[in-house]
């Protein structure tokens, strides 16, 4: 009995299932900001010190620079293993977790509008407004993540993690690149990303 | 506190960009090649190119090469090829056509212009001194390679 207490199972139900439930503030804040929006949802199945996650989020962002801009809609999922480092004392159910995230992005690319220096006079600048879609665009990459969670309230949990992400495949859009990746965002020649955020979870006990 | 700035650091790096060179003009380069049987370039006395949109474009002197960059805002060129001997001037026309558009460069350049379906079409003036022209690539992209080669 006395074992089963300092332990971060609760008393009398070793090995319980906890279903959580969460949702990104982070990343809808910082699309908003952006003038875009992303939704991410997990779904979160542990037992003992050991979670399987499962994510899906939904995204329609903006991307601009002085040369060209762009719109990224589409959606993506991860499928997340991590081990919580975490010893409670008594009924408390924090957790550190450390975890790797498998993730694959399906999206599309409207290319809203374009700036090309002109060849004959190198001072002007042209502007062409395509309206071209590049449909059927997919990504995968993996992430190596660190949470923290707290539980503020009985069974609600507030969130913060960082990630590193490395870059696996992606099909390249003709005449463009893979510039933008929901889920993944900017790409870099060196294919590797970073993410942080918070968000905000339930926990079901069963 | 060291070691933080260690891992900053390596973050950063694994963020660069690559330092892209963004300047490569489509340029169409003509070459006069004299028919001697040698099939070589041969420099003629003074090639003049004229196109409507720009006068007296290329006044060349001495020259077995010339290079213009066409127009964006149009689908081709009217040029006056011009060989001058001593007060003699010999003249042909020649129509250009080309298709504007926009090739991907890089995440950091853009795009760049580039000229597609090109064609040329020879039209002889009274005083003609061209042989013969041939276009070399159909696409125009950048500023290496000849284009238009002009056999007298």
């Amino acid at each position: 009995m006395a074992k089963a207490q300092t332990s971060d199972t609760v008393p009398g139900q070793p090995h319980r299932l906890t279903i959580g439930a969460g949702y990104d503030i982070g990343k809808k804040m910082w699309s908003r900001f952006q003038h875009g929006n992303i939704d991410e949802i997990h779904l979160n199945f542990s037992r003992d010190n050991h979670s399987l996650s499962i994510f899906y989020g939904v995204e329609n962002m903006p991307y601009a620079t002085n040369r060209y801009r762009f719109q990224s809609t589409g959606r993506y999922f991860k499928i997340e293993y991590a081990y919580n480092f975490f010893e409670n004392w008594g009924n408390m159910h924090n957790e550190i977790n450390v975890g790797l995230r498998y993730a694959k992005s399906h999206f599309d690319y409207h290319i809203i509008e374009i700036q090309i220096i002109n060849p004959r006079n190198p001072s002007e600048e042209l502007t062409y407004y395509p309206r071209i879609t590049l449909p059927n665009l997919h990504a995968q990459w993996l992430e190596l993540t660190a949470n923290i969670k707290v539980e503020i309230l009985p069974r609600l949990y507030v969130e913060l993690y960082i990630s590193g992400k490395r870059f696996l495949s992606g099909t390249k859009p003709e005449n463009f690149d893979l510039i933008y990746i929901p889920g993944f965002y900017q790409t870099n020649i060196s294919g590797f990303g970073f993410g942080l955020g918070y968000g905000i979870a339930y926990h079901f006990g069963l | 506190m060291k070691k933080w700035w260690i891992w900053f650091a390596i973050a950063s790096l694994l963020a660069c960009e690559r330092d892209d060179l963004c300047l490569q003009n489509p340029v169409i380069k003509i070459n006069t090649i004299f028919l001697n049987g040698n099939n070589e370039k041969s420099p003629v006395d003074s090639l003049l190119v004229i196109t409507a949109s720009q006068d007296t474009l290329i006044p060349a002197t001495h020259t077995d090469s010339t290079s213009f960059v066409p127009d964006p805002a149009q689908s081709g060129d009217t040029l006056i090829f011009k060989k001058v001997n001593g007060s003699f001037q010999y003249a042909d026309t020649v129509l250009l056509n080309y298709n504007p558009g926009y090739r991907f460069v890089s995440k950091a350049c853009g795009y760049k212009m580039i000229f597609t379906e090109t064609n040329i079409e020879l039209h002889r003036g009274n005083t003609s001194w061209i042989d013969s022209i041939r276009l070399i690539t159909n696409s125009i992209d950048n500023d290496t390679i000849t284009h238009i080669k002009i056999y007298h």
